[in-house]
């Protein structure tokens, strides 16, 4: 069983929102605020109904709608108008092999009207208080949320009937090692998770009774039978009935509030948080079976690198066969779950990269330190060739626009010439705002080949800076050529006589000089091909 | 496919129909089934009689009645290909025929009442607009979700009903259809449509489906219930069909079809203590308390006392069943509820086979 679409509207930072999703992995980036969380929030809701581990049905909440929606529907309420009600709507459509149970949830009563199995969660107005409703908003004037207690929830197949959570033949497990604790404490959440994880309803049952039967054997004890001896014959004193001491028999108190793990005979909660954070999640893995949905938020909280690593490894493993959403904000998680598994989260829109070329998935594969988070989130990348150049480029902006570029939400990232075409190709794929800025190497047809799939205006976020001039191959001669050399030995404080001395020692010192052109505090002048970079 | 071809059983009363069929349910036990019925009693005995056998109703069946099946698994899941503008809340059960005024293309005042109570005796009808419009996909969803369908009392659908069995036969929907026509007291509907098969029609209806090649029927003319002398009694009742055989051979001193003078029957109460069932309210029970025929049908008992009706007392006196036409399915119903002994009240002379019982002393 996997989710093949969500479609949720009005739900937290979801106004209205659409997403495809993977069979098996799905990595979730976004910038802060776009709302990654409320993703699997959402999924996680509509697949179980249940919200940070309690039902939605008993706990609403007003920031649960859209803020936008809210502030709307009070503004129109406020100027007199009779605007549609809010509401939130969570729909989970599940892929269409189905036979037995998930037929049971087949139905067309889907916003699009499709004919596939899947839930649908809408908190809407309770009909029944639909008056009580009207006369609260017309009598508040300033209100701003939305008031929960006049809503009612509606969980339901596509077959138009309601669900509960115990008829669902699957469920979502949500991983949050940097919430839950937050929340529940340790132990409760393990044994929710050791619960899911035990081989069947046989050991789960066992586990359950064995427990019973020892809370019964407490009663028995010498010692309690002695207190409530003692307590009874206080009859008449507290109250005229038998006062006896006894445990807690009824459903609510059952073993998992009672019973913790161990590891190496340290208590869990008192083993170190990064590999708490391991367990949990590897018991997790292990306890979603085929049939369920994994939902991972943010796995590199509280892991060193390395843990992190194994931890990756042991997800991707486990991707097979079962459907995994992801949420990161590391680079290192996305390049090594594959960039061709990414669903990137901006403010409008999903962007994926699913048709990426092979080799460039594995290229960013083999070099998980790679920063493609940077590129995907930046407004801008400007994409040089080494360290000096980054350094001359970020001064070269400064001079422009009086901020550095990072100030200004663009990234300069050096990659190196041979990496461009990968880059560019996400690039092209998501329309990122990109520039190369690159050297001709004395051979400005070949570079026009290499880039002649950009060059066309194919791609009009994309554009490719260098230099038509063959003399001046690289940055440093584009430099002297742009400067007197007066300038640029009072730049590197030497004073060589020749140009040809003054390029010598420039080569000889890359980083230096970069590093010097970036403090100065000299009027430079900079190649025209950099300014165009800057500019556009 | 297990199930293939559906099978329909025509039976006796007594003759183990439930059981018949829960077994059927048990001997495939990876099958994924639905067991309908009409009766919200029938549906009890359905699981009681599972609960007999196995324990429990296992997972896998889901038993529901007819109404609650239409509703779920048939007509919410694609009701939008005919009616989009509410979501169907809940069956609304008229007195008499719905709507009679509304017109058929006005689908909403046809089949609606307060725009999202589907009318019962439509529901059917529904259904089956339902899969025309979606070129079968409320068939295809039922074949996803069951390997077969059963559906015990089969007398007891009607109308459209029976045209949806045969929209269900025809998608290749297994199904196992159990029911016996002698005993058709209740019908899910009082459509016009298909009016000539309500009950004996029945046996029409099903002889035209084996023909056409939908389904295969299989009389089952024996009874585990009832010693031989009251099925005897019970097959004069309807003429045209099988005799049955009984399975009964229990000896009690007290065995078979008596009749009872109204001045005997305090004495007769005393020896026997039989059960007393009465037509309807307005049958004198002489200061007994009484079972209706119609409630008492799926009940066993050891022995019945039956209170007579006015159509019922005339047939004991001609002895020609055409004069308890119209109520005699319950007349039925009331005889075949015994395993050894039915007396039935009946003052002056009498036609029926049945010994006059009279007090010792």
């Amino acid at each position: 069983m996997h989710v093949k679409r969500i479609i949720v509207s009005g739900f937290k930072a979801l106004g209205s929102f659409e997403m495809e999703l993977g069979e098996n992995l799905n990595v979730i980036v976004g910038d802060n605020e776009t709302g990654k969380t409320t993703v699997l929030e959402a999924v996680g809701l509509v697949l179980s109904g249940q919200m940070a581990g309690r039902s939605v049905l008993y706990d609403l909440d007003p920031y649960y709608f859209n803020t936008g929606m809210a502030v709307e529907y009070f503004t129109r309420l406020r100027r007199g108008e009779n605007p549609p009600l809010p509401q939130i709507l969570i729909e989970a459509y599940l892929d269409d092999n189905s036979t037995g149970e998930l037929a049971r949830l087949k139905g067309t009563n889907n916003t699009r009207g499709e004919d596939c199995p899947g839930l649908s969660m809408a908190i809407v107005l309770n009909q029944d208080l639909a008056d009580d409703f009207k006369s609260y908003v017309s009598n508040v004037r300033n209100a701003e949320l939305i008031p929960v207690e006049f809503f009612t929830v509606q969980w339901r197949s596509f077959a138009g009937n309601s669900v509960t959570a115990r008829t669902l033949p699957f469920r979502a497990t949500v991983i949050d090692t940097s919430l839950f604790r937050a929340y529940f404490g340790p132990n409760k959440y393990l044994a929710q998770i050791i619960a899911e994880c035990l081989k069947d309803d046989k050991q789960r049952i066992s586990l359950a009774a064995a427990y019973r039967q020892l809370k019964h054997a407490f009663m028995g004890e010498p010692g309690i039978k002695e207190i409530n001896d003692y307590l009874m014959q206080k009859k008449g004193d507290i109250t005229g009935k038998a006062l006896t001491l006894s445990l807690d028999m009824s459903a609510r108190s059952t073993w998992e509030s009672s019973i913790t793990a161990h590891l190496d005979d340290v208590p869990f909660s008192d083993v170190g948080k990064g590999e708490q954070s391991r367990v949990q999640m590897k018991l997790a893995i292990e306890a979603a079976t085929a049939s369920s949905v994994l939902l991972v938020e943010e796995p590199e909280n509280h892991l060193s690198h390395s843990n992190m690593s194994r931890l990756i490894d042991e997800i991707s493993r486990k991707a097979a066969g079962r459907q995994i959403l992801i949420t990161t904000h590391s680079s290192f998680v996305l390049n090594k779950l594959g960039l061709d598994r990414v669903k990137l989260l901006s403010t409008y829109r999903v962007l994926t990269l699913s048709a990426l070329s092979s080799p460039t998935t594995d290229y960013f594969m083999k070099l998980p330190g790679y920063d493609t988070l940077r590129l995907l989130l930046s407004a801008r990348t400007i994409l040089v060739e080494g360290p000096s150049d980054e350094l001359i480029v970020q001064r070269a902006y400064r001079a422009t626009h009086g901020m550095l570029p990072l100030e200004d939400g663009v990234d300069v990232i050096a990659v190196g010439s041979l990496a461009f075409k990968r880059f560019l190709e996400i690039g092209a794929m998501l329309k990122l705002q990109m520039c190369v800025v690159t050297d001709n190497d004395g051979d400005v047809a070949a570079l026009r080949e290499k880039y002649k799939d950009y060059l066309g205006g194919q791609h009009p976020t994309i554009t490719i800076c260098f230099d038509e001039d063959e003399n001046c191959t690289t940055l440093e001669p584009q430099l002297l050529k742009a400067n007197s050399l007066a300038t640029l030995n009072e730049v590197f404080g030497t004073t060589h006589a020749t140009g040809k001395a003054l390029l010598e020692y420039m080569k000889r010192n890359k980083t230096d000089c970069a590093l010097k052109v970036l403090t100065t505090t000299e009027a430079l002048s900079f190649p025209e091909y950099i300014r165009r970079a800057i500019q556009a | 496919m297990q199930y293939k071809p559906s099978k329909i059983i025509i039976a006796a009363a007594g003759s183990g129909k439930t059981t018949h069929l829960v077994t059927e349910v048990l001997s495939k036990p990876n099958a994924k089934v639905a067991v309908v019925t009409y009766t919200n009693n029938n549906y009890r005995v359905i699981h009681t009689t599972f609960a007999g056998i196995n324990g429990v109703t296992p997972t896998r069946a889901d038993v529901c009645t007819w109404f609650a099946f239409l509703l779920h698994e048939c007509a919410r899941p694609y009701q939008r290909s005919t009616y989009a503008d509410h979501r169907i809340r809940a069956i609304a059960f008229p007195k008499g025929r719905s709507a009679p005024f509304a017109q058929y293309a006005d689908t909403r005042r046809y089949y609606f009442a307060n725009d999202d109570e589907v009318y019962a005796d439509k529901l059917s009808r529904f259904v089956i607009d339902c899969e025309k419009h979606t070129g079968g996909l409320v068939t295809a969803r039922l074949r996803a979700l069951y390997d077969a369908v059963f559906i015990d009392e089969l007398q007891d659908l009607a109308g459209y009903d029976l045209d949806l069995l045969e929209v269900f036969m025809r998608s290749g929907i297994a199904m196992q259809l159990v029911g016996d026509p002698r005993q058709s007291t209740y019908t899910t509907n009082q459509a016009a449509k298909n009016r000539r098969y309500r009950k004996m029609g029945l046996l029409e209806k099903v002889r035209e489906w084996e023909t056409a090649g939908l389904c295969k029927v299989e009389p089952q003319a024996k009874s585990f219930r009832c010693n031989q002398a009251i099925c005897d009694f019970a097959d004069r009742l309807w003429p045209g069909l099988p005799s049955t055989t009984s399975h009964n051979a229990e000896v009690t001193g007290h065995d078979g079809v008596f009749r009872v003078h109204t001045r005997h029957v305090h004495a007769y109460v005393k020896e026997f203590c039989p059960v007393v069932l009465r037509y309807d309210s307005r049958t004198e029970t002489h200061g007994y308390r009484a079972l209706n025929f119609g409630e008492a049908k799926g009940m066993t008992f050891k022995r019945v006392l039956v209170l007579p009706h006015g159509r019922m007392a005339k047939y004991l006196r001609t002895g020609n069943s055409d004069d308890v036409t119209g109520s005699l399915t319950k007349f039925y119903v009331a005889v075949t509820r015994a395993r050894s002994s039915v007396a039935i009240l009946c003052d002056g002379n009498c036609k029926a086979h049945c010994v006059e019982w009279e007090p010792s002393s």
